[in-house]
């Protein structure tokens, strides 16, 4: 298995912790680490591959790309709606940068179970 | 009066319904694809995910939150993998069912509806499992 999702960094305050929840995409909070909770459903060799930096750059180019098209995008989204994603990804991008966001790919495994004996290795 | 999770629900499906070429060009530049994704997996971690998952022609792959097809017509595009997509959002697997057919992947990529919280599918029928930003 492999998959990318966004958290709030560990050891934030509360407050802070407020910030990156209000600032990040919805359902950002998780109730443990990713990592405890991969192994907790059994999986193995969990790597977890920070791409924060990548999360950051990519945010921003959202923000550029939509500010080189507005014209157009004003014609397709009206202007509040907008306006609207335009400060929301920017809040987010400054939750970023303020370190209190990560994004991190994790790739796990899953132990072979063997259907002779039942038996996982 | 609806709750913050219907109006999230909403915008995403509002979202889904939207297509138009302003969008894909800057998708392509954004994070280099052009399923109609808005999120930040761009094609490098997608390839560094395939790389991971040593994904190959035989594989069976299932891509939860898939939303449009991102990355999941990707997998069957590039590497030939038979993928189930599976999302909430009619309004986006719609979109992704009409290009798998027009890029000729639809017969290795199928699309479900279903939360991944509770999955039609028998345990066992995939040897990998990808999600990008899903939960998020």
């Amino acid at each position: 298995m492999a998959f990318i999702t966004i958290h709030p960094t560990e050891g934030l305050s509360a407050a802070e912790l407020e910030r990156a929840i209000k600032n990040g995409p919805p359902e950002v909070w998780a109730e443990a680490p990713h990592e405890e909770m991969l192994a907790s459903a059994g999986f193995i060799d969990v790597e977890a591959i920070d791409v924060t930096t990548a999360f950051s750059q990519t945010q921003q180019a959202w923000v550029d790309g939509w500010r080189e098209h507005e014209d157009e995008l004003v014609d397709l989204l009206g202007t509040h709606a907008l306006e609207e994603r335009k400060a929301e990804r920017q809040a987010m991008r400054s939750a970023i940068d303020e370190g209190l966001l990560r994004r991190t790919l994790f790739a796990a495994r899953i132990p072979e179970i063997h259907a002779d004996k039942g038996q996982r290795r | 009066m609806p709750t913050g999770e219907q109006e999230s629900r909403q915008r995403i499906r509002d979202w889904y319904g939207l297509e138009s070429d302003v969008l894909v060009e800057i998708e392509r530049e954004v994070i280099g694809g052009d399923n109609g994704a808005n999120g930040y997996t761009t094609r490098a971690q997608v390839d560094d995910i395939a790389a991971r998952l040593r994904l190959d022609g035989g594989m069976r792959v299932l891509d939860i939150g898939t939303g449009r097809g991102w990355p999941a017509l990707c997998f069957a595009a590039s590497f030939g993998c038979r993928v189930v997509a599976c999302d909430v959002p009619i309004e986006g697997l719609e979109v992704g069912m009409r290009r798998a057919r027009h890029d000729g992947l639809d017969r290795l990529v199928g699309f479900v509806a279903a939360s991944g919280e509770a999955l039609p599918l028998r345990q066992g029928s995939f040897e990998a499992l990808v999600h990008t930003d899903t939960l998020c």
